[in-house]
């Protein structure tokens, strides 16, 4: 048992005094301008909100508040049309499909309540507040 | 008695007329339209591109047209990088929205300011949807119904001037009217006003009939005076407006002036300047005969005639009718928005109803049919397909196998079909091959393939396959040797360079690991309705598919994984205004979400080195697009599906008679597919890792982690805690400890 776990890590052991390694983690490159070959294009790790220009969240912007409050009024199928046509301005934007998604859940949607949060997260990249609205959705979807 | 018989047989053609008034005045077909147009800061639109559009609107230009006063619905102005606009007021799904002048500024290319009149910015700013089309019964009639208010009161007394002077004054029949043209007739052998009111004309448009005897005149008479007895003189009126028969579109009978204003001019009836109202009154003398496409000049003379009328009969003064008769006819050129120019997307709009309203409730109940269609997407590809098809052709010299096409974009997000494009000539209402045309798909299915590899959690896109030759023994005894395009056979290779390239034998191999039943069962989740036959060939696209059917499946892929079934139609609302029924967006979840992020990593990877390079060189470098090429048995189908973030592209060329082409997906069909993106606007594909991916860089021919400088470096996803392959040096010794520890690391801590 000691042995196998010595010469796991003796070897790490090793390096670390030879100082010949940097842990670094793997080097994620630009776009293919500077000639490597990155898949993930566009902004890295979702940090960004895909497809923004400030015109196009403003108008979005606008049909969210819309639909806000034409659900507050119970007028569903008004706030979903909204939604729906914020989400042809930016069809990535996770928050749009949250709000999607809680309208479905208020007019009584629990299925597509969970699928729009669902879709909601796989475009959430590293927004953890997105991410824990999602998730909360999901879970009063199932009730 | 003979009095008795006169009497009954009054009576039952008083009977027959008011039915038939009665069955027209409610005959009124379901009017369809596209998405309306919207305008906001940020939204790539450019200055020529808005004209364009307000053009197709039939907005008018007033640039340069002096006077300050607030310009009337449906007009616009030209400014240095800015456009001022009084839109139309207009219903969309049970909300009104009213005329606004407003003012949009341009940078770039691009809107950069939407201002309303009190100069306070608008968000956002939607223009009254395009009209497309009606659903009309199979007699072929069609017509756009006006309300009384809706006529401008000018038409009204142009026609009394023009075909019935004694209107107000008659019952039905104006004799003196009949004698005098039949004395014009007999000494002239020409007609200037004709002898029939206009009650008349209308009965006569019931019952249409070549014959023109007496009988029938005394037919007719009668039930002119039966309508005018049960009809007060503004219903006739209305009825007429809306009834009588003014043009010819193909199999398309043009009735009524709401739809021949649309028709010919691009407009509604209450935007028309003299000039124009003074043709279509022309009009009603013969269609055909002075049809001002076909006989420019006769119907020119006749409308100047009619102009004139109209001044002698001071319903307008000396000089409008002289301005007037000055101006060309000044209509929508011929090619321009008449109904067959979207006949592929009204057929598919139509299948979709059909299949829940009966004919009878879509043709006659005064429904709006509110539609997803782009008509500039729409023109995009059309243009796209006809101008490709004719280089293909040109390139080839070889008209002896004639090429064909369809082509399908939809918005993947929303699933919603943007065009239609059913043949490489506009206006053509006959075969869709787009939503009909069933071809063997090809190497279209290896995404399928690939995706039900990853989902099988065995292999990532780093595992290698290998590409070796294969026999694959058939049900029937046979051996089946499937051979790569190349005929070169490479060796174990990495996934995404399998998939990238098209590599035949490795998808076999892989294909036949996962099992042929997944992959069947795969496309249905995607969205194929029926399974197809578990046949080993399915892996090499040996299934028949329409290029709808293709859409439906990669648009479940752009998507991120979730299906939504393609919608055509938004919403239908009645003739009140209320949205009877709305296709809201429903989703399922086809697969993971991060197995098909892979996939669609490795389609980005076909565009960028593998099958779907020259595409990839003919879009703009930022464009990330990610695609797949397809090919049938002797080259006989060219296919080409590929999307960016919001927008998916299906393209298919090939000959009607299934000759082979020679044209492979690359050399065919993503030529177009290049030629229509690069027409529309699209944002790259750039859609953010979900949760459970970590990154890794590949080297893209052994598929061992390497460095990122190496070259044939690719980053690609790999599902965390799916162990990474051996690393592999390009020189650096970075590259061998770095992952080498990692992995030793990741083992101790366990």
């Amino acid at each position: 048992m000691a042995a196998t776990f010595a010469l796991r890590v003796l070897p790490l052991c090793l390096c670390l005094a030879l100082g010949a390694c940097a842990l670094a983690p793997p080097h994620r490159g630009p776009a293919a301008a500077s000639g490597r070959d990155s898949a993930f294009g566009g902004p890295s790790d979702g940090d960004a909100e895909p497809g923004s220009v400030t015109g196009e969240n403003s108008a979005s912007q606008a049909l969210l508040v819309r639909s806000r409050a034409e659900q507050a009024a119970g007028q569903y199928e008004q706030a979903e049309a909204s939604v729906e046509r914020a989400l042809r301005i930016a069809p990535n934007d996770a928050a749009l499909w949250l709000a999607l998604g809680e309208v479905k859940l208020a007019a009584g949607d629990t299925e597509q309540a969970g699928l729009m949060a669902r879709k909601a997260l796989t475009l959430a990249g590293r927004d953890e507040g997105l991410r824990a609205k999602a998730e909360h959705l999901i879970a009063s979807a199932r009730r | 008695m003979a009095a008795l018989a006169l009497v009954g047989y009054i009576a039952y053609l008083s009977i027959t007329v008011s039915r038939e008034f009665e069955a027209r005045r409610w005959d009124l077909p379901a009017q369809i339209y596209a998405t309306p147009l919207e305008l906001y800061s940020g939204r790539h639109l450019g200055q020529a591109e808005l004209t364009s559009e307000l053009r197709r609107l039939g907005y008018r230009d007033d640039t340069g047209v002096a006077g300050s006063r607030a310009p009337a619905p449906g007009h616009y102005r030209r400014l240095p990088s800015a456009l001022e606009l009084t839109t139309r007021k207009f219903d969309y799904a049970g909300e009104t929205q009213a005329s606004e002048q407003v003012k949009i500024a341009f940078s770039g290319g691009a809107i950069s300011a939407v201002d309303g009149s009190t100069g306070h910015a608008l968000p956002l700013l939607r223009l009254d949807p395009l009209h497309i089309g009606s659903i009309f019964p199979a007699r072929g009639e069609d017509r756009l119904i006006l309300e009384p208010d809706e006529i401008p009161p000018l038409l009204i007394e142009t026609l009394k001037a023009v075909e019935d002077r004694r209107f107000d004054e008659h019952h039905g029949v104006d004799l003196r009217a009949m004698l005098r043209a039949a004395f014009v007739d007999l000494t002239h052998g020409e007609i200037r006003q004709g002898g029939s009111t206009l009650t008349q004309q209308l009965v006569r448009s019931y019952f249409l009939s070549n014959k023109r005897s007496w009988e029938r005149k005394l037919r007719e008479a009668l039930m002119a005076v039966a309508l005018e007895l049960r009809y007060p003189k503004q219903e006739l009126m209305t009825a007429y407006i809306n009834e009588v028969y003014l043009a010819q579109d193909g199999i398309r009978a043009i009735h009524g002036f709401g739809l021949a204003s649309q028709f010919y001019f691009g407009k509604p009836l209450e935007e028309l300047d003299v000039n124009e109202l003074a043709l279509l009154v022309a009009e009603v003398r013969g269609p055909s005969y002075y049809n001002p496409r076909a006989h420019p000049q006769r119907a020119l003379d006749r409308r100047n005639l009619v102009l004139d009328e109209m001044a002698q009969q001071g319903l307008i003064d000396r000089q409008t009718a002289s301005a007037a008769e000055a101006r060309g006819l000044g209509l929508l050129p011929a090619d321009g928005r008449v109904a067959s120019y979207y006949a592929a997307f009204l057929d598919l709009v139509r299948r979709q109803l059909y299949f829940e309203y009966p004919p009878d409730t879509l043709e006659r109940k005064g429904l709006t049919v509110l539609t997803t269609l782009d008509p500039a997407v729409q023109s995009a590809a059309e243009a796209g397909l006809k101008d490709e098809l004719a280089e293909l052709d040109a390139e080839r010299g070889r008209p002896n196998v004639e090429l064909e096409g369809a082509v399908i974009v939809t918005n993947p997000q929303s699933a919603e079909v943007l065009a239609v494009v059913g043949s490489r000539k506009s206006r053509f209402d006959g075969f869709n091959r787009a939503l009909d045309a069933k071809r063997p798909v090809g190497s279209l299915i290896k995404p399928v393939v690939y995706l039900a590899a990853l989902q099988s959690k065995r292999y990532t896109l780093a595992s290698l396959i290998d590409d070796s030759p294969i026999s694959v023994p058939l049900h029937d005894g046979t051996e089946w040797r499937p051979d790569n395009f190349s005929g070169q056979a490479h060796g174990p290779v990495p996934l995404v360079r399998a998939l990238a390239e098209s590599f035949n034998m490795a998808t076999v191999r892989l294909g036949l690991d996962v099992g042929i039943d997944s992959v069947a069962r795969l496309l249905v989740k995607l969205g194929l309705k029926r399974e197809p036959p578990h046949y080993p060939s399915l892996l090499l696209g040996a299934v028949n598919l329409t290029p709808y059917q293709i859409a439906q499946i990669y648009n479940t892929l752009a998507n991120g994984g979730f299906r939504a079934p393609l919608r055509a139609v938004r919403a239908i609302v009645d003739s009140d205004g209320k949205t009877l029924q709305r296709y809201p967006l429903t989703i399922a979840e086809a697969a993971d979400p991060a197995d098909v992020y892979a996939v669609n990593q490795a389609l980005v990877q076909v565009m960028e080195r593998g099958t779907g390079r020259t595409a990839r060189k003919l879009i703009p470098a930022s464009l990330t697009a990610a695609g797949k090429t397809g090919t049938s048995n002797d080259l006989r189908d060219s296919w080409f599906a590929g999307f960016t973030n919001d927008r998916l592209i299906v393209t298919w060329v090939g000959n009607d008679a299934n000759r082979a082409t020679g044209l492979t997906g690359a050399a065919g069909a993503s030529k177009v597919w290049a030629e229509v993106l690069n027409r529309i606007d699209a944002q790259p594909y750039n859609v953010p890792p979900p949760s459970g991916i970590d990154r890794a860089w590949i080297d893209y021919l052994s598929g061992l982690v390497t460095d990122p400088d190496c070259p044939n470096a690719v980053e690609l996803p790999v599902p965390t805690g799916q162990e990474p392959p051996t690393a592999r040096s390009c020189g650096s010794t970075k590259t061998v400890i770095v992952p080498a520890l990692r992995s030793w690391f990741r083992r101790a801590m366990q």
